[in-house]
């Protein structure tokens, strides 16, 4: 399993597209260390590893694909509603190719 | 009293008899919202300018309510009490708010939450923290806070609540109320902000059982918009509402009681309602879980909620919605707003979330977090083949004091942290209750039975429910 260190925290938080700040470490790794601690005693429960995992908490027999008709549920003008800024109905965002909008 | 405290079939009554209208009561809800604001933080949004319901014979039509703050409401800002989202306003309805206003219910508010659903004090909501109505230097818990002050305070007669871990049972137990979470799939998720899709419930917070019974009833259904709801056509709370449970077979778990055992007031009042539940007929036994499974409840649902959470928040971009902030490119745009957006808790989750599904670390945390969830709800499964229901103290404490307690991890083995997720992991129907006052503040405890079986948990609340006789803060005092 991989280590916690200052940098890989970092590095995850980009990939989540956010910073964590300086002062913030500290608490994180000692919630870190915690949770690694608390999973260590479920990895010493006999047998765990061959428990099969529960993703869902029960199967629902009720569960029916929709017939494959072509649906709306958004308007595009509510689509765009909230956006900080549009053009011509479409979000507008930096330039993305080719320096400064 | 007010018709406002009154159970819900004393109000409609009084409404269809033309002793108050849906106006007059609209108008004092506004009005207790508006006192208590400054003292509770109950609220994001009340809507001064809600219209009154015309009365029809459904029970909850012209009464207000007040709904968490992560429930989709079509033109009415919905802001999870997150900075990342506190200028958004949805273009669509939750289906459990088209079900209440399609009977005619009167929102009145939205109600503050922790950040995102992510928090269990009521104290990381963006617009503050809430304040518990019978202590104010003491906490509601949470998420669903504001829904659960607003109810024990008198605003409202119900509120709706959403619950991943605890969110509407802890907050309610804090504050003398009932917080019902019914069977996963009972009430469509469509339209809630998704924490941990596995764990999420919708639910709601009221005065009485009776009421929790009304309010479930009013929004279950299979919906089409939400593949894990179900035809619950046959699970019909008020019809089958009775408080005879001559006969009903309850466990409570061994190592819980025997925790409890360390705080003799918690311990004495948890044995006060064994023995009125021995009175009401229903027989109550003694068994045993593996403790280390019990201990290992709380890591196993932090690992599976976070995990689950940093995959639902990753459209929280600033870019289609949300708080934006500026940046030279798209990625620094969403860099900028999720940094500022959430606060230090929520990107803590998150990160932990993304650490534990790394594909290198996936076996040892997040498949042992699910092979935990098996364990925990096989045996319950197993035991309500045999049982009616589970009995268990809905906490080992009363509401926290500021600054007692914060969300950051604790590093002991705690059976009493997240026993409550036991409900969650297998979406069973699991609902609390007041069960008396230790030095002035509300305890409760908590039923849960097995999958679909709502109508007994309800049933068996009530019955108990009659003989503790507990009374609501909201109905105690003269308003």
């Amino acid at each position: 399993m991989q280590k916690i260190t200052k940098e890989n925290i970092q590095d995850y938080a980009l990939k989540l597209m956010f910073k964590m700040k300086e002062e913030e470490f500290e608490t994180f790794e000692k919630e870190f260390e915690t949770i690694l601690k608390h999973m260590d005693l479920i990895s010493k429960i006999d047998g765990i590893e061959k428990v099969e995992p529960l993703v869902f908490p029960f199967k629902n027999e009720d569960v029916k694909l929709r017939k494959d008709v072509a649906n709306s549920t958004l308007t595009t003008s509510d689509a765009v509603k909230n956006a900080h800024e549009t053009i011509y109905d479409e979000v507008k965002v930096p330039k993305v190719v080719g320096g400064e909008s | 009293m007010s018709y406002l405290d009154k159970p819900l079939e004393e109000i409609h009554a009084a409404l269809k008899e033309g002793k108050v209208t849906s106006r007059e009561l609209t108008i004092e809800s506004l009005n207790r919202a508006h006192v208590t604001q400054e003292s509770l933080n109950s609220f994001v949004t009340i809507l001064d300018d809600v219209k009154e319901e015309k009365i029809t014979d459904d029970v909850l039509s012209g009464i207000p309510y007040a709904c968490k703050d992560n429930l989709s409401t079509k033109g009415i800002l919905t802001t999870a009490s997150s900075n990342i989202l506190s200028d958004y306003v949805p273009v669509f309805d939750a289906t459990c708010i088209e079900k209440l206003k399609s009977k005619n219910a009167v929102m009145m508010g939205k109600t503050v939450m922790d950040e995102l659903g992510m928090g269990g004090t009521g104290t990381t909501g963006h617009t503050g923290v809430v304040r518990n109505p019978w202590d104010q230097t003491r906490m509601t818990a949470g998420s669903s806070a504001g829904s659960a002050a607003a109810v024990a305070s008198g605003i409202v007669p119900y509120a709706l609540g959403t619950d991943t871990g605890d969110s509407i049972r802890k907050p309610a137990g804090y504050c003398g109320i009932v917080g019902f979470k019914p069977t996963y799939g009972l009430v469509s998720r469509w339209g809630l902000f998704a924490f941990a899709s596995s764990l999420d419930h919708v639910g709601c917070l009221t005065k009485t059982v009776k009421d929790a019974a009304y309010v479930i009833d009013a929004i279950k259904g299979l919906d089409e918009k939400d593949m894990t709801s179900f035809d619950s056509s046959n699970i019909k709370l008020v019809e089958n509402y009775t408080t005879n449970v001559k006969g009903k077979k309850l466990f409570y778990i061994k190592e819980l009681n025997d925790e409890l055992k360390n705080s003799k007031e918690y311990y004495d009042n948890f044995m006060k309602v064994i023995s009125y539940a021995k009175a009401c007929g229903m027989e109550v036994y003694e068994e045993s879980i593996n403790e280390n499974i019990l201990r290992s409840i709380y890591p196993a649902y932090m690992a599976i909620s976070c995990a689950e959470a940093t995959s639902n928040n990753s459209n929280l971009t600033g870019i289609p919605f949300g708080s934006r902030k500026n940046g030279l490119t798209p990625d620094e745009v969403m860099i900028n707003t999720r940094t500022e957006g959430f606060s230090e808790l929520i990107r803590r989750r998150f990160v932990i979330g993304s650490f534990i599904l790394q594909k290198e670390n996936q076996e040892k945390l997040f498949k042992n977090a699910q092979r935990i969830r098996r364990l925990i709800v096989d045996k319950m499964t197993e035991l309500f083949k045999k049982y009616d229901g589970c009995i268990m103290p809905n906490s080992d404490s009363i509401a926290p004091h500021f600054g007692d307690v914060n969300d950051v991890m604790s590093d002991k083995y705690l059976l009493f942290a997240e026993n409550l997720a036991i409900g969650n992991f297998g979406g069973f129907p699991s609902i609390t209750i007041p069960s008396g006052l230790i030095d002035n503040m509300p305890v409760a405890v908590n039923i849960t039975g097995a999958v679909k079986q709502d109508s007994n948990v309800i049933n068996i609340a009530a019955a108990l429910e009659e003989k503790i006789g507990f009374k609501p803060l909201s109905t105690k005092e003269e308003k």
